[in-house]
């Protein structure tokens, strides 16, 4: 266990001097910073001195060593750490994606497995129905369709804004939790029926196991790991913030924080946004990787 | 079930809603689109985080209803003196800063050199004519000789010479007084802690939500009648206005789309004033070439091709129909209110007739014979609604245009760079002076990303411009400008468009608001108001 450990984090490294890499090379080309932070009557000398400041006129391999050394440094034109930003940010969409993550493994894994018990019924086409239509949905316009009916028309849930309260995070919450229950409902269902004509399967119904007993505890075990696998890529995805949820929910999360860095042509904010998910994804990698051990016997990550 | 967990959540919503009103204290609560990126005085360049500072800050001298300076920390607005070019400001005494501590002379020399310390300000060009100003932005000396404390509440400006908008340069934000003790506690993180003299003082900011400030009771120009004033960071423009409608928010911007709406269905919440933004068409008038500067092909080196543009658009469709009123044509480059603004000058007609006989004279008829022409604008769904209108109009007389639409940063670089054939911008004053608007944005020295995107170069225009700024009399600076902009206008490195007037939305029991907003006031932020003096009476 402990030499798979080791050996994952080892082949991360390269994963994450890749990132700092192909970020830092597209961020040189896409333009020089200083123009947006300068004032717009700033003369040229003023830039020059503005592009001293921010260290932009030093060497490339000395601004990208920076980061190398683990120096996110500081926001061009927020003039505070990035690390703090990034991390306020995290905190922010951390509440909203694992809140909106638990609606959609209960709604998703109960409605898969309803529709897989009673396939080809109303049930099942009801389901595949509102999972289609969850699964087209952009979700800015949920959360917009959400806002406009139950917080502008009907008055019960307040219009989101940056507010700890939770009452605030109802609809944000619910437009990516159901977004993420469609597609987990539609996953368990395949798999779930794929498995259910397996051959085991037969043979515990032949033993005289109930058909509930035997999808719960024979089949449903068996496609855990395919629904683990996107559960951790989902979470990771929701994690690195949701860019359009945010700004129409007035939430403060970081996909907003690195959005406005890439429009600000805010450099270091964008390398740390980057390497910011970056670690989100390999760690949620690494996570279903130890869980497969534990839901499957057969993937021992000590061989 | 699950109804009782609905209704108790209902129950819960509105016992805290409840609360929230219950508290009864007079707080003006602001929505911002965005989160201040600095409210240290000396990074300030945006309406945003001005409209923040403003509230917690004070300088020697603020802008009066008529935009001209007025004393503020100063006891008055000092006379020039001729003699040895310096300003002598008397400085009120008993002002005490949000730490409790007096303000002093000392005060302004700190504040100021810290503003033309390029190692923290990025706003130095505001006190360059002081003496000794360029020594310490390019690092040589520490110490500006032009900057001198007189006794405890008097401090003397030296000027390397006549400098006839220093008064309104030192009444921005920027050079507003702070004291070194919290800059240094706050280390490094000023912009984060800011300490001054306004009407209120910072109390809690949760970055990309929420800023509260409180009432400063001791404030010098009497204890504000406001509690308190809370901005809170919606991104999306109708999450703004849902939530102003709900009476969540004292004061809100208008989405566009939604103004004949509002003004329809609810004229008492509209609030107006004319703005001083002018918004317009540049054209490449020249270009570098083996490091000489030559005409640009063709737009440069074509005045009637130049002219048969500024004929074709039709301005009254964008004001009134795309920007549903909040512009109007702009007949000068000076906007109306401005110093020098003159009322007979018409440069924006609409004729697209004489505009195809200019093209056919220009050496282009029906626009045969000229390269499509690049069209670039900042990528913004509300710009792109106008330059799709421009780009109708110049069609409709036969002119092949090639729109490009770039980031904002990608935007500035290649118009500061090389100019396209055209591209659509607009300029906000900063304050009521011609030299705002004519020398950063068409004196030759401002070529390129300093201002002069065109590239426009007449010496006899750099010779006003220069004159103007070396002058103290307003009168023969009025002449100046205005021959200037005649020559300027009649050589249309601009199509102007439209001056912006501020269509913003106030709730009715706002007192102290509406009708005192001046033209330097954009957006919904309301920078120039004096803050202790708004109430609300509900």
């Amino acid at each position: 266990m402990a030499t798979f450990l080791l050996r994952r984090l080892l082949q991360s490294i390269p994963v994450f001097i890749g990132i700092i890499l192909i970020c830092f090379a597209l961020l040189k080309l896409s333009g020089d910073p200083t123009n947006i932070i300068a004032s717009p009557r700033a003369t040229a000398a003023e830039r020059a001195k503005i592009r001293e400041s921010l260290g932009l006129n030093r060497p490339w391999y000395e601004q990208l060593g920076r980061y190398f050394r683990g120096d996110l440094g500081d926001s061009y034109r927020h003039h505070r750490p990035v690390f703090s930003m990034i991390m306020e940010g995290a905190a922010v969409t951390a509440r909203v994606a694992v809140s909106a993550m638990c609606i959609a493994v209960c709604l998703g894994l109960f409605s898969g497995l309803l529709s897989a018990y009673r396939p080809r019924t109303m049930i099942d086409y009801s389901s595949a129905a509102i999972s289609s239509f969850g699964v087209s949905v952009p979700a800015f316009f949920l959360a917009m369709i959400l806002t406009l009916i139950f917080a502008v028309h009907l008055n019960w849930l307040p219009i989101p804004r940056p507010d700890a309260d939770w009452k605030y995070l109802i609809i944000p919450i619910a437009t990516l939790g159901l977004l993420n229950t469609a597609m987990l409902a539609r996953l368990t269902r395949n798999c779930m029926l794929a498995e259910m004509s397996e051959g085991y399967v037969r043979t515990a119904r032949a033993k005289g196991r109930g058909p509930l007993r035997t999808m719960l505890t024979h089949a449903f075990p068996n496609v855990l790991v395919p629904i683990t696998t996107v559960i951790g890529t989902d979470l990771a995805a929701l994690l690195g913030g949701a860019v359009l949820t945010e700004t129409a929910c007035s939430i403060p999360g970081l996909g907003r924080v690195v959005f406005q860095a890439i429009s600000e042509r805010d450099h270091p904010v964008i390398i740390g946004g980057c390497l910011f998910f970056a670690v989100i994804f390999v760690t949620a990698n690494l996570v279903v990787d130890l869980f497969y051990g534990v839901l499957d016997p057969r993937i021992r990550h000590n061989e | 079930m699950t109804r009782r967990i609905f209704a108790a959540l209902v129950v819960v919503l509105a016992v805290s809603s409840v609360t929230r009103a219950a508290e009864g204290k007079k707080i003006f609560r602001i929505p911002l689109s965005e989160n201040p990126p600095s409210l240290d005085p000396v990074q300030i360049q945006d309406v945003t985080s001005d409209g923040v500072a403003r509230k917690i800050f004070n300088g020697l001298v603020r802008f009066n209803a008529e935009m001209k300076p007025a004393p503020d920390l100063a006891e008055a607005v000092p006379e020039w003196n001729t003699a040895d070019n310096s300003y002598t400001f008397k400085l009120r005494k008993g002002v005490k800063f949000h730490n409790g501590r007096e303000v002093k002379a000392a005060d302004v020399k700190y504040s100021w050199e810290r503003l033309l310390d390029p190692n923290v300000s990025q706003r130095t060009q505001i006190l360059e004519p002081v003496v000794g100003a360029k020594d310490k932005i390019d690092g040589k000396a520490k110490d500006v000789p032009g900057i001198a404390i007189v006794d405890d509440y008097t401090v003397k400006i030296t000027l390397t010479g006549p400098s006839p908008t220093f008064l309104l340069e030192i009444g921005m934000v920027n050079a507003s007084i702070i004291p070194k003790e919290e800059v240094d506690k706050a280390a490094g993180a000023f912009s984060r802690k800011p300490c001054g003299t306004g009407p209120f003082k910072l109390v809690e900011w949760k970055e990309n939500a929420k800023i509260v400030l409180e009432r400063n009771a001791d404030y010098f120009l009497g204890a504000p009648k406001l509690d308190g004033v809370t901005f809170e960071v919606i991104p999306a423009p109708q999450a703004r206005l849902d939530l102003f409608q709900q009476g969540e928010f004292e004061v809100c911007d208008i989405p566009l789309g939604s103004v004949k709406k509002m003004r329809e269905g609810h004229p008492e919440w509209i609030s107006e004033n004319s703005t001083f933004r002018t918004n317009y068409l540049g054209m490449a008038m020249n270009t570098i070439a083996d490091g000489k500067s030559i005409p640009a092909d063709p737009v440069g080196t074509n005045p009637k091709l130049r002219e048969a543009i500024n004929l074709a658009v039709n301005r009254k469709y964008i004001c009134e129909v795309i920007l549903e009123g909040r512009g109007k044509p702009a007949n000068s480059i000076l906007p109306e209110g401005m110093m020098a603004h003159s009322n007979d000058l018409i440069a924006s007609k609409y004729d697209p007739a004489k505009a195809r006989t200019l093209l056919a004279e220009a050496g282009y008829p029906k626009g045969e014979g000229l390269r499509p022409l690049t069209f670039l604008y900042k990528n913004d769904p509300d710009i792109k609604k106008i330059v799709v209108s421009i780009h109708h109009d110049l069609q409709a007389i036969g002119l092949k245009v090639d729109l490009q639409a770039l980031d904002w940063g990608a935007f500035l670089e290649r118009v500061g760079k090389e100019p396209p054939d055209m591209f659509y911008l607009g300029w906000v004053a900063d304050y009521n002076d011609p030299d705002n608007f004519l020398y950063y944005l068409f004196h030759s020295r401002q070529w390129g990303e300093a201002g002069n995107e065109t590239r426009y170069k007449n010496p006899e225009v750099d010779t006003l411009l220069d004159n103007a700024r070396k002058t103290m009399d307003q009168a023969k600076r009025i002449e100046l400008y205005q021959k200037a902009e005649k020559i300027i206008l009649g050589e249309l490195p601009w199509a102007l468009m439209d001056n912006r007037i501020n269509v913003i939305l106030l709730q009715p029991y706002v007192k102290n608001v509406k009708g005192k907003l001046c033209p330097l006031d954009v957006g919904h932020y309301l920078n120039q108001i004096e803050f202790s003096t708004v109430d609300l009476e509900k």
